[in-house]
């Protein structure tokens, strides 16, 4: 890794921790030095969470040296006695990733004594967040779902909100609206976001899983072999992008959308010109989807950079670029002063200053990119310019 | 948003068998105390505290070598103080090829990059847990950058899992000693070095006037002093060191340039504090003003004072800034009863004959930290008249008057009427030198209320809460601090003089209690919105002499985010509650 001179990418350790908070009934105990799980709770509070559930065992030189994993058995007995948790996931600390320590060994016989469930996350190195993400989505709708009881026909669930993304809950309420517009339908559990035990475990009821992010997929391919549960993706994007989806759910859920809210999607009047170049930078899915917004603009010349790895079969990279250095993603972002760019506000620190651009998730943009309504307000933003 | 506590389990609760735990007598170091099952108020890392003091240093910039993790978390903690997320800090990130084949020639090429693009005058490396255990002979690195660009290059060791709990001051003493290999002695010009304080915050310590008086100048203070200025610290001929901050500088100039130094650090002894005046104006080659003198006869009247009015009475004693078992020995002499001392820096071994004196007459516990449940439920137990020290911020000595001031105050806090006058409104109260309100209402008013993580906690500089009042109930919320450790991040409280002020509107739950409680605003009032919120990043830390206070807390900022997009036009980031 080279030089970082602004903000370094999450890892996918940090990912999981995020991720695993949002279980609200749920403890997460980190199996590493307090410090740690201090920086944590500092950060991961200003995501919204509440990191009382983040819990250290601490960690010495002697746990290091020795391979001792007896302070790890003694947090978990007790964290059980002293809270009855529904769940405890633990995270081991980078340290332990170097030192080998096998904590999924530990959980497995440790999951004999408590009644709580264990779920483990052995990271660290694996990748960035990206890779943390898909990693926690999958343990916990492994570990924590049920079939949920009797399918709820009008029910689903949204797989791949993330606290760290800056337009999620945007993204979440836009797919709230639409769904209950077009179909009426309510969302069950929106995992990554916030859930309860008792939420994750009804999820295999609804009848269909919405994919926000690709990292979701894993999860979403578990819970349709496990449970039937068919689902979704990509996320809605522009206003043919938007009708195709609200199609293909019409379709898995059995009932066509309803005119009303296919109506409320308008393509751009032809008089209304947009330039031909643009950037595009953010999370994958939102930069493939913001790609695809601008596909129906006409728009054909794209500098398409992704913020994170772009790890595995789900992630058709395409034109999307993940930048292998902190320098050619500044590069790429301030190359061409004339090209318009849009991007999640996470970039913008990788902007020259004064450089103009969309930036998804801030406050001038306090709505998704997704639905009509979000491909209305990005290609107002463009055909502005 | 439940609580999360009662969504677990109706009755947690911590069940401490006393019998388990070690007392005195068991313990030489803080090895031999059994550590908690777990940890809920945590510690900084020496990392933290390593960072801040390094980007004091102007001129110089700060290269931390470690995981994702510790980068985006020390870019955090740059944000949040005033400093700029990039041009001072930069970051090498272990990628698992580095953690295995070593990262040494990342390391290289990072640094090449460095001083392309910033051309600096001085370089602090800080190496974290990671490679520390791998094992990359960075010193060796750096001497070979420094001869490589002829700029000093040092490197400060932060390996988190080698300290103890309550030891993140060592990132702050050991980033100050790196600044040894800046120095270079030419020419000595006679001149006098403060060392591990800023020359403002030295201006409250008592001895100040008086050398005022005797026409002593520092010529400069470390923190404080840049790197251009810091070659020729090693020509000065004293050292004054005003805490523990300084202390591994000052012994390192000592080591490398023969300089002397006079430490002034916190003693409960008058006799102790009037020789090390007697040591520091005979360095000085002046004599000590009589006033000095009568100083320490008024402490030693205060102290006597005291004798019969504490006698039979039990207590706790967590943090306070003087050496805790000379502390304990003391009260012991006037008769007081120990039954459990926690012990988060230092060792009996480092006093002894305060260990042998308190052992002749009881063997208190001794504890680490084990969080607000257990000491609590200790509480519960052990039904100790005083609480001295548990339950509030830690105070370190730098910035506090000293010597027979603090001594002065501290016995002035034994005694104090329960009624505050730092606010307090719960029943428990607490005495005038602070404590904790036992009554589970919210203090305010406090010294500097860090958005603790309850709401029945009221804080002031030290810790002290006279039993009696309130103790029947300790209220299910009042325990919201650490033992002994720093409250908890919760954002929103105040930063000092130019602090900043943070409005919350990220908390959820308990979250949103502890935002905005910083009692010098209305700015730190947080309004924990269920919706989409918002963060709001200040800037300006109070930074004196270029060194950003460290008694000061933690947290209060946005996320990163903010405080670039702050720089990039004004965005800020959106962060809600739940999506449901």
């Amino acid at each position: 890794m080279s030089l970082i001179r602004y903000t370094p990418t999450p890892s996918d350790r940090m990912a999981a921790l995020w991720t695993f908070l949002t279980v609200e009934d749920g403890i997460v105990l980190e199996y590493g030095p307090n410090g740690t799980t201090r920086f944590a709770r500092r950060n991961l509070t200003r995501f919204g969470l509440n990191t009382e559930r983040l819990i250290s065992t601490g960690l010495t030189e002697d746990d290091v040296i020795m391979g001792d994993v007896s302070r790890l058995e003694r947090a978990i007995v007790q964290l059980e006695e002293d809270y009855r948790p529904r769940v405890i996931f633990v995270v081991p600390s980078a340290i332990l990733a170097v030192t080998g320590a096998d904590i999924t060994g530990v959980c497995h016989y440790m999951s004999e004594r408590i009644s709580a469930k264990l779920v483990t996350y052995e990271g660290g190195f694996v990748g960035d967040y990206s890779a943390g993400i898909r990693g926690a989505y999958t343990k916990m709708v492994q570990a924590l779902t049920t079939d949920g009881g009797v399918k709820a026909p009008n029910r689903y669930n949204i797989l791949g909100a993330s606290v760290y993304s800056t337009t999620s809950l945007y993204d979440v309420s836009e797919l709230a609206f639409l769904m209950e517009e077009a179909f009426g339908a309510k969302c069950g559990a929106t995992l990554g976001m916030s859930a309860t035990t008792g939420d994750l475990a009804g999820m295999g009821a609804a009848a269909l899983n919405l994919v926000l992010r690709a990292e979701a997929l894993p999860a979403a391919r578990w819970l349709e072999e496990q449970w039937g549960t068919p689902f979704v993706y990509p996320p809605p994007f522009g206003v043919l992008g938007t009708r195709d989806f609200l199609e293909e759910v019409g379709r898995v859920l059995g009932t066509g959308p309803a005119p009303r809210a296919l109506a409320a999607g308008k393509e751009p009047p032809s008089s209304v010109t947009f330039p031909e170049r643009v950037t595009i930078c953010g999370d994958y899915d939102f930069v493939a989807g913001i790609s695809a917004l601008t596909d129906e603009l006409g728009i054909k010349e794209k500098t398409l950079l992704s913020l994170h790895a772009l790890g595995g079969e789900d992630m058709e990279a395409g034109d999307i670029v993940h930048p292998a250095t902190e320098k050619e993603l500044i590069s790429a972002l301030g190359a061409d002063t004339e090209t318009p760019i849009i991007a999640d506000i996470l970039a913008s620190e990788y902007l020259p200053a004064g450089k103009r651009a969309f930036f998804a998730g801030s406050s001038s943009a306090t709505a998704s990119a997704m639905g009509f309504r979000g491909a209305m307000k990005i290609g107002a933003y463009l055909s502005d310019l | 948003m439940m609580n999360w506590r009662s969504a677990c389990s109706p009755s947690a609760r911590r069940s401490i068998n006393i019998q388990e735990l070690k007392t005195l007598s068991q313990v030489r170091s803080l090895r031999d105390i059994p550590p908690p099952p777990y940890v809920t108020s945590c510690t900084h890392c020496p990392l933290y505290t390593a960072v801040r003091c390094a980007m004091g240093v102007r001129g110089a910039v700060t290269v931390v070598v470690g995981i994702a993790e510790c980068a985006f978390y020390c870019h955090d903690i740059a944000a949040g103080h005033g400093g700029r997320s990039s041009g001072e800090l930069f970051n090498v990130v272990l990628s698992w090829h580095d953690v295995t084949f070593g990262c040494l020639e990342t390391l290289g090429k990072a640094f090449a990059e460095l001083i392309d693009e910033r051309r600096p005058e001085a370089v602090f490396i800080i190496t974290t847990c990671v490679p520390e255990i791998t094992g990359d002979d960075i010193d060796a690195a750096a001497a070979g950058f420094e001869a490589q660009y002829r700029i000093p290059v040092v490197v400060v060791h932060t390996e988190h899992f080698k300290t103890t709990i309550g030891g993140e001051s060592v990132g702050t003493q050991n980033a100050l000693a790196a600044c040894a290999g800046m120095m270079e002695r030419t020419a000595p010009d006679g001149s006098i070095n403060l060392l591990g304080q800023g020359l403002d915050d030295f201006r409250s310590h008592e001895i100040w006037p008086f050398l005022q008086e005797a026409g002593v100048t520092f010529r400069r203070s470390i923190p404080g002093t840049p790197v251009s200025g810091m070659a020729e610290a090693a020509n000065a001929r004293l050292n004054v060191v005003p805490g523990t901050s300084g202390l591994f500088l000052a012994e390192e100039m000592e080591r490398r340039f023969g300089i002397p130094y006079v430490a002034l650090l916190p003693r409960i002894s008058p006799d102790d504090v009037l020789h090390t005046y007697e040591e520091l104006f005979g360095q000085l080659g002046i004599g000590l003003p009589e006033r000095v003198r009568a100083m320490a006869a008024q402490a030693k009247e205060k102290l006597a004072a005291l004798d019969g009015k504490l006698t039979g009475k039990s207590f706790f004693l967590g943090q306070v800034e003087f050496p805790i078992f000379s502390v304990t020995a003391m009260l012991v002499r006037l008769g007081m009863t120990p039954q459990l001392v926690q012990l988060l820096r230092g060792s009996p071994a480092e006093e002894p004959d305060a260990v042998n004196e308190i052992l002749e007459k009881s063997d208190p516990l001794i504890l680490q930290q084990y969080g607000d449940q257990g000491i609590d439920e200790l509480r519960e137990k052990l039904r100790p008249d005083m609480v001295i020290g548990i339950g509030v911020r830690r105070q370190r000595g730098e910035g506090s008057p000293g010597g027979f001031t603090a001594i002065g105050k501290f016995l002035d806090s034994l005694t104090a009427p329960p009624a505050t006058p730092f606010g307090g409104r719960g029943e428990g109260g607490r005495g005038a030198y602070g404590g904790r309100d036992r009554g589970g209402r919210e203090g305010r008013g406090g010294d500097r209320d860090r958005g603790g993580r309850g709401r029945g906690e009221s804080r002031g500089p030290e810790g002290l809460s006279p039993q009696g009042l309130g103790s029947e109930s300790l209220g299910s919320e009042g325990r919201s601090v650490g033992v002994g450790s720093w409250p908890e991040d919760g954002g929103g409280h105040d930063r000092g003089a130019a602090g900043q002020r943070e409005r919350g509107g990220l908390g959820r739950g308990p979250n949103r209690e502890e935002i905005g409680r910083g009692p010098e605003g209305p700015g730190s009032e947080g309004p924990g919105s269920e919706g989409p919120g918002r963060d709001r990043s200040g800037t300006g830390a109070g930074r004196r002499d270029g060194y950003r206070q460290q008694e000061e807390g933690d947290g209060g900022q946005g996320r990163h985010g903010d405080a670039m997009a702050a720089q990039h036009g004004g965005h800020e980031r959106h962060r809600g509650g739940g999506a449901r």
